[in-house]
Protein backbone atom coordinates (compact mmCIF):
# COMPACT_ATOMS: atom_id res chain seq x y z
CA UNK A 1 0.00 0.00 0.00
CA UNK A 2 1.80 3.37 -1.04
CA UNK A 3 2.57 5.45 2.17
CA UNK A 4 0.11 8.67 2.74
CA UNK A 5 1.92 12.40 2.21
CA UNK A 6 2.01 12.74 5.66
CA UNK A 7 4.00 9.29 6.46
CA UNK A 8 6.08 10.45 3.94
CA UNK A 9 6.53 13.78 5.42
CA UNK A 10 7.53 12.48 8.72
CA UNK A 11 9.83 10.19 6.99
CA UNK A 12 11.72 13.10 4.98
CA UNK A 13 11.77 15.34 8.10
CA UNK A 14 13.58 12.12 10.21
CA UNK A 15 16.37 12.63 6.91
CA UNK A 16 14.86 10.06 4.94
CA UNK A 17 15.91 11.29 1.15
CA UNK A 18 14.07 8.94 -1.11
CA UNK A 19 11.10 9.60 1.35
CA UNK A 20 11.77 13.19 0.26
CA UNK A 21 11.86 12.14 -3.65
CA UNK A 22 8.28 11.00 -3.38
CA UNK A 23 7.06 14.19 -1.66
CA UNK A 24 8.38 15.88 -4.24
CA UNK A 25 6.27 13.21 -7.03
CA UNK A 26 3.77 13.58 -5.18
CA UNK A 27 3.28 17.06 -4.94
CA UNK A 28 5.16 18.97 -8.05
CA UNK A 29 2.15 19.51 -10.12
CA UNK A 30 0.49 21.34 -8.15
CA UNK A 31 2.96 23.49 -6.93
CA UNK A 32 4.50 24.21 -10.33
CA UNK A 33 0.72 25.10 -10.91
CA UNK A 34 0.76 27.77 -8.46
CA UNK A 35 4.18 28.84 -9.36
CA UNK A 36 2.51 29.32 -13.07
CA UNK A 37 -0.36 31.53 -12.07
CA UNK A 38 2.05 33.81 -9.38
CA UNK A 39 4.61 34.17 -12.44
CA UNK A 40 2.69 34.04 -15.68
CA UNK A 41 5.55 32.54 -17.11
CA UNK A 42 6.86 28.83 -17.84
CA UNK A 43 10.34 29.36 -17.36
CA UNK A 44 10.02 31.58 -14.41
CA UNK A 45 7.91 28.85 -12.82
CA UNK A 46 10.03 26.07 -12.84
CA UNK A 47 13.09 27.64 -11.53
CA UNK A 48 11.03 28.64 -8.70
CA UNK A 49 9.30 25.51 -8.12
CA UNK A 50 12.77 23.99 -8.17
CA UNK A 51 14.14 27.02 -5.98
CA UNK A 52 11.10 26.42 -3.70
CA UNK A 53 11.85 22.56 -3.47
CA UNK A 54 15.26 23.31 -2.61
CA UNK A 55 14.42 26.02 0.24
CA UNK A 56 11.75 23.02 1.69
CA UNK A 57 14.54 20.74 1.58
CA UNK A 58 17.39 22.46 4.03
CA UNK A 59 14.64 23.51 6.47
CA UNK A 60 12.49 20.56 6.77
CA UNK A 61 13.48 20.44 10.33
CA UNK A 62 11.25 23.77 10.64
CA UNK A 63 8.17 22.25 9.47
CA UNK A 64 5.43 22.07 11.51
CA UNK A 65 3.37 18.51 11.90
CA UNK A 66 0.61 20.52 12.69
CA UNK A 67 0.41 22.14 9.26
CA UNK A 68 -0.36 20.80 6.19
CA UNK A 69 2.77 19.97 4.04
CA UNK A 70 0.92 21.33 0.71
CA UNK A 71 0.09 24.34 2.68
CA UNK A 72 3.47 24.94 3.89
CA UNK A 73 5.41 24.60 0.30
CA UNK A 74 2.71 26.69 -0.87
CA UNK A 75 4.19 29.64 1.09
CA UNK A 76 7.03 29.08 0.43
CA UNK A 77 6.34 28.77 -3.23
CA UNK A 78 4.64 32.24 -3.37
CA UNK A 79 7.47 33.81 -1.36
CA UNK A 80 9.71 32.56 -4.20
CA UNK A 81 8.01 33.56 -6.61
CA UNK A 82 7.50 37.14 -5.21
CA UNK A 83 11.28 37.37 -5.61
CA UNK A 84 11.01 36.26 -8.90
CA UNK A 85 8.73 38.67 -10.03
CA UNK A 86 10.60 41.84 -8.04
CA UNK A 87 13.19 40.54 -9.96
CA UNK A 88 11.30 40.42 -13.19
CA UNK A 89 9.59 44.06 -12.68
CA UNK A 90 12.72 45.43 -12.04
CA UNK A 91 14.34 44.56 -15.34
CA UNK A 92 10.67 44.71 -17.48
CA UNK A 93 9.54 47.85 -15.81
CA UNK A 94 6.54 46.47 -15.41
CA UNK A 95 5.95 48.57 -12.29
CA UNK A 96 4.46 51.06 -15.42
CA UNK A 97 1.94 48.14 -16.23
CA UNK A 98 0.73 48.03 -12.38
CA UNK A 99 -1.88 50.92 -12.69
CA UNK A 100 -2.72 49.85 -16.14
CA UNK A 101 -6.59 49.07 -17.14
CA UNK A 102 -7.07 45.32 -17.63
CA UNK A 103 -7.89 45.03 -21.80
CA UNK A 104 -9.76 42.78 -23.96
CA UNK A 105 -13.34 42.15 -22.73
CA UNK A 106 -15.56 39.36 -24.14
CA UNK A 107 -19.35 40.82 -24.00
CA UNK A 108 -20.57 38.09 -26.22
CA UNK A 109 -19.57 35.53 -23.67
CA UNK A 110 -22.70 34.24 -21.48
CA UNK A 111 -21.00 33.67 -18.06
CA UNK A 112 -24.55 32.41 -16.81
CA UNK A 113 -24.38 29.50 -18.61
CA UNK A 114 -20.63 28.84 -18.81
CA UNK A 115 -20.44 28.97 -15.07
CA UNK A 116 -17.61 26.45 -13.74
CA UNK A 117 -16.86 25.43 -17.84
CA UNK A 118 -13.71 25.13 -19.51
CA UNK A 119 -14.53 28.54 -21.55
CA UNK A 120 -14.87 30.16 -17.65
CA UNK A 121 -11.68 28.84 -16.77
CA UNK A 122 -10.07 29.75 -19.54
CA UNK A 123 -11.26 33.43 -19.48
CA UNK A 124 -10.13 33.42 -16.06
CA UNK A 125 -6.85 31.87 -15.84
CA UNK A 126 -6.42 34.62 -19.15
CA UNK A 127 -7.78 37.32 -16.88
CA UNK A 128 -5.59 36.29 -13.88
CA UNK A 129 -2.57 36.35 -15.85
CA UNK A 130 -3.17 39.83 -17.51
CA UNK A 131 -3.62 41.16 -13.65
CA UNK A 132 -0.28 42.97 -12.70
CA UNK A 133 1.55 40.67 -10.45
CA UNK A 134 1.15 42.33 -7.69
CA UNK A 135 -2.74 41.73 -7.66
CA UNK A 136 -2.12 38.69 -9.25
CA UNK A 137 -0.07 37.15 -6.35
CA UNK A 138 -2.72 38.00 -3.41
CA UNK A 139 -5.77 36.88 -5.21
CA UNK A 140 -4.47 33.57 -6.48
CA UNK A 141 -3.12 32.55 -3.19
CA UNK A 142 -6.56 33.79 -1.02
CA UNK A 143 -9.38 32.77 -3.23
CA UNK A 144 -7.45 30.39 -5.58
CA UNK A 145 -5.28 28.61 -2.66
CA UNK A 146 -7.09 29.80 0.34
CA UNK A 147 -4.10 31.05 2.14
CA UNK A 148 -5.22 33.03 5.20
CA UNK A 149 -4.65 36.94 4.81
CA UNK A 150 -1.49 37.04 7.02
CA UNK A 151 0.47 34.50 5.35
CA UNK A 152 0.03 35.62 2.57
CA UNK A 153 1.56 39.28 3.97
CA UNK A 154 4.27 37.44 5.35
CA UNK A 155 5.13 35.63 2.30
CA UNK A 156 4.90 38.92 0.39
CA UNK A 157 7.06 40.85 2.43
CA UNK A 158 3.58 43.41 2.90
CA UNK A 159 1.16 44.63 5.39
CA UNK A 160 -2.06 42.80 6.32
CA UNK A 161 -3.61 46.00 5.03
CA UNK A 162 -1.67 45.95 1.94
CA UNK A 163 -2.49 42.49 1.08
CA UNK A 164 -6.29 43.43 1.68
CA UNK A 165 -6.37 46.19 -0.59
CA UNK A 166 -4.56 44.80 -3.21
CA UNK A 167 -6.84 41.61 -3.00
CA UNK A 168 -9.81 44.20 -3.18
CA UNK A 169 -8.74 45.99 -6.41
CA UNK A 170 -7.77 42.62 -7.63
CA UNK A 171 -11.14 40.98 -7.25
CA UNK A 172 -13.05 44.01 -9.06
CA UNK A 173 -11.00 43.76 -11.82
CA UNK A 174 -11.75 40.20 -12.47
CA UNK A 175 -15.14 40.73 -11.65
CA UNK A 176 -15.53 43.77 -14.43
CA UNK A 177 -13.61 41.00 -16.94
CA UNK A 178 -15.33 38.28 -16.65
CA UNK A 179 -18.47 38.91 -15.33
CA UNK A 180 -18.68 42.63 -16.90
CA UNK A 181 -22.21 44.43 -16.08
CA UNK A 182 -24.50 46.52 -18.48
CA UNK A 183 -22.51 49.37 -19.40
CA UNK A 184 -18.99 48.26 -18.02
CA UNK A 185 -17.79 46.62 -21.60
CA UNK A 186 -18.31 50.59 -22.96
CA UNK A 187 -15.94 51.55 -20.35
CA UNK A 188 -13.28 48.85 -21.17
CA UNK A 189 -12.71 48.86 -24.34
CA UNK B 1 -42.79 46.90 22.62
CA UNK B 2 -39.42 49.06 21.42
CA UNK B 3 -37.03 47.24 19.01
CA UNK B 4 -33.65 47.42 20.46
CA UNK B 5 -32.41 47.10 16.64
CA UNK B 6 -30.78 49.95 15.19
CA UNK B 7 -32.82 50.74 12.15
CA UNK B 8 -30.78 49.62 8.76
CA UNK B 9 -28.65 52.11 7.22
CA UNK B 10 -29.32 53.11 3.48
CA UNK B 11 -26.22 51.86 1.81
CA UNK B 12 -25.36 53.07 -1.78
CA UNK B 13 -23.95 51.10 -4.69
CA UNK B 14 -20.70 52.30 -4.18
CA UNK B 15 -20.66 50.95 -0.43
CA UNK B 16 -22.03 47.55 -1.81
CA UNK B 17 -19.18 47.64 -4.20
CA UNK B 18 -16.66 48.19 -1.89
CA UNK B 19 -17.66 45.22 0.26
CA UNK B 20 -18.06 42.79 -2.03
CA UNK B 21 -14.77 43.12 -3.04
CA UNK B 22 -13.33 43.28 0.45
CA UNK B 23 -15.54 40.27 1.59
CA UNK B 24 -14.03 36.80 1.49
CA UNK B 25 -17.66 34.75 1.36
CA UNK B 26 -20.50 37.30 -0.64
CA UNK B 27 -22.39 37.24 2.87
CA UNK B 28 -24.83 40.00 2.61
CA UNK B 29 -25.37 42.33 6.20
CA UNK B 30 -29.17 43.34 6.59
CA UNK B 31 -28.27 46.54 5.57
CA UNK B 32 -26.85 45.03 2.61
CA UNK B 33 -29.86 42.50 1.68
CA UNK B 34 -32.23 45.63 1.76
CA UNK B 35 -30.11 47.77 -0.10
CA UNK B 36 -29.56 44.65 -2.75
CA UNK B 37 -33.47 43.79 -2.51
CA UNK B 38 -34.73 46.99 -4.49
CA UNK B 39 -31.15 47.26 -6.63
CA UNK B 40 -31.10 45.07 -9.65
CA UNK B 41 -27.58 46.46 -10.39
CA UNK B 42 -26.41 45.61 -6.87
CA UNK B 43 -28.16 42.05 -7.74
CA UNK B 44 -25.84 41.45 -10.61
CA UNK B 45 -23.16 42.54 -9.00
CA UNK B 46 -23.44 40.35 -5.80
CA UNK B 47 -24.35 37.58 -9.08
CA UNK B 48 -20.78 38.33 -10.70
CA UNK B 49 -18.93 37.94 -6.89
CA UNK B 50 -20.26 34.89 -6.19
CA UNK B 51 -19.99 33.27 -9.30
CA UNK B 52 -16.51 34.57 -9.42
CA UNK B 53 -15.24 33.29 -5.68
CA UNK B 54 -16.78 29.89 -7.29
CA UNK B 55 -14.96 29.51 -10.25
CA UNK B 56 -11.66 30.57 -8.84
CA UNK B 57 -12.08 28.00 -6.04
CA UNK B 58 -12.65 25.63 -9.26
CA UNK B 59 -9.02 26.94 -10.52
CA UNK B 60 -7.07 25.11 -7.69
CA UNK B 61 -7.94 21.62 -9.09
CA UNK B 62 -7.08 22.69 -12.62
CA UNK B 63 -3.80 20.99 -13.53
CA UNK B 64 -1.04 23.73 -15.26
CA UNK B 65 0.53 21.54 -17.85
CA UNK B 66 3.80 20.67 -16.83
CA UNK B 67 7.23 19.81 -18.50
CA UNK B 68 7.64 16.44 -18.68
CA UNK B 69 11.61 16.84 -16.86
CA UNK B 70 10.97 19.12 -14.24
CA UNK B 71 10.40 16.28 -11.50
CA UNK B 72 13.62 15.10 -12.84
CA UNK B 73 15.35 18.65 -12.74
CA UNK B 74 14.03 19.17 -9.25
CA UNK B 75 15.55 15.66 -7.73
CA UNK B 76 18.71 16.10 -9.76
CA UNK B 77 19.20 19.57 -8.23
CA UNK B 78 18.29 18.25 -4.45
CA UNK B 79 21.20 15.32 -5.57
CA UNK B 80 23.77 18.17 -6.19
CA UNK B 81 22.44 19.75 -2.95
CA UNK B 82 23.40 16.47 -1.37
CA UNK B 83 26.61 16.17 -3.42
CA UNK B 84 25.10 12.94 -5.02
CA UNK B 85 25.95 14.36 -8.47
CA UNK B 86 25.51 11.74 -11.31
CA UNK B 87 22.97 9.34 -9.59
CA UNK B 88 20.22 9.54 -12.00
CA UNK B 89 20.82 10.03 -15.58
CA UNK B 90 19.22 12.88 -17.04
CA UNK B 91 16.46 12.17 -19.38
CA UNK B 92 18.02 14.30 -22.34
CA UNK B 93 21.50 13.12 -21.52
CA UNK B 94 19.76 9.14 -21.96
CA UNK B 95 18.35 9.77 -25.03
CA UNK B 96 21.77 11.66 -26.63
CA UNK B 97 23.95 8.99 -25.48
CA UNK B 98 21.52 6.24 -26.34
CA UNK B 99 21.21 8.29 -30.29
CA UNK B 100 25.25 8.07 -30.53
CA UNK B 101 25.34 4.35 -29.80
CA UNK B 102 22.61 3.13 -32.09
CA UNK B 103 24.34 5.88 -34.56
CA UNK B 104 27.71 4.34 -34.12
CA UNK B 105 26.34 0.37 -34.42
CA UNK B 106 25.51 1.62 -37.84
CA UNK B 107 28.37 3.22 -38.92
CA UNK B 108 30.52 -0.17 -37.74
CA UNK B 109 27.63 -2.05 -39.33
CA UNK B 110 27.72 -0.39 -42.99
CA UNK B 111 31.84 -0.31 -42.62
CA UNK B 112 31.60 -4.18 -42.36
CA UNK B 113 29.12 -5.09 -45.01
CA UNK B 114 31.30 -2.46 -47.11
CA UNK B 115 34.79 -4.38 -46.24
CA UNK B 116 32.55 -7.83 -47.05
CA UNK B 117 31.98 -6.48 -50.00
CA UNK B 118 35.39 -5.86 -51.11
CA UNK B 119 36.67 -8.99 -49.96
CA UNK B 120 33.91 -10.96 -52.06
CA UNK B 121 34.48 -9.07 -55.28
Amino acid sequence: MDASIDDLVERAVSGEREAFDEVVRRTYHDAYGLALRLTSDEEDARDVVQDAYLRAYRSLDKFRGAAQFSTWLYRIVANCASTTTTKRRRHRHDELLDDAEVAELRPDHNPVVAVETTELRDQLDSAIHDLPPRLRAVVVLRDVYDMRHDAIAEELGISVSAAKVRLHRARRRLRERVFPLPGEELHAV
Amino acid sequence: MPSNLSPPTILQCDDMFDNLAADDDVVLSTDARIHVAQCLRCQAEVAGFRRLRRAMRGLADRPAPCSPTLELDILTMLDEHDGRLGRRVNGYAAATIGGLAAAAGVIALAARQRRGMRLAG
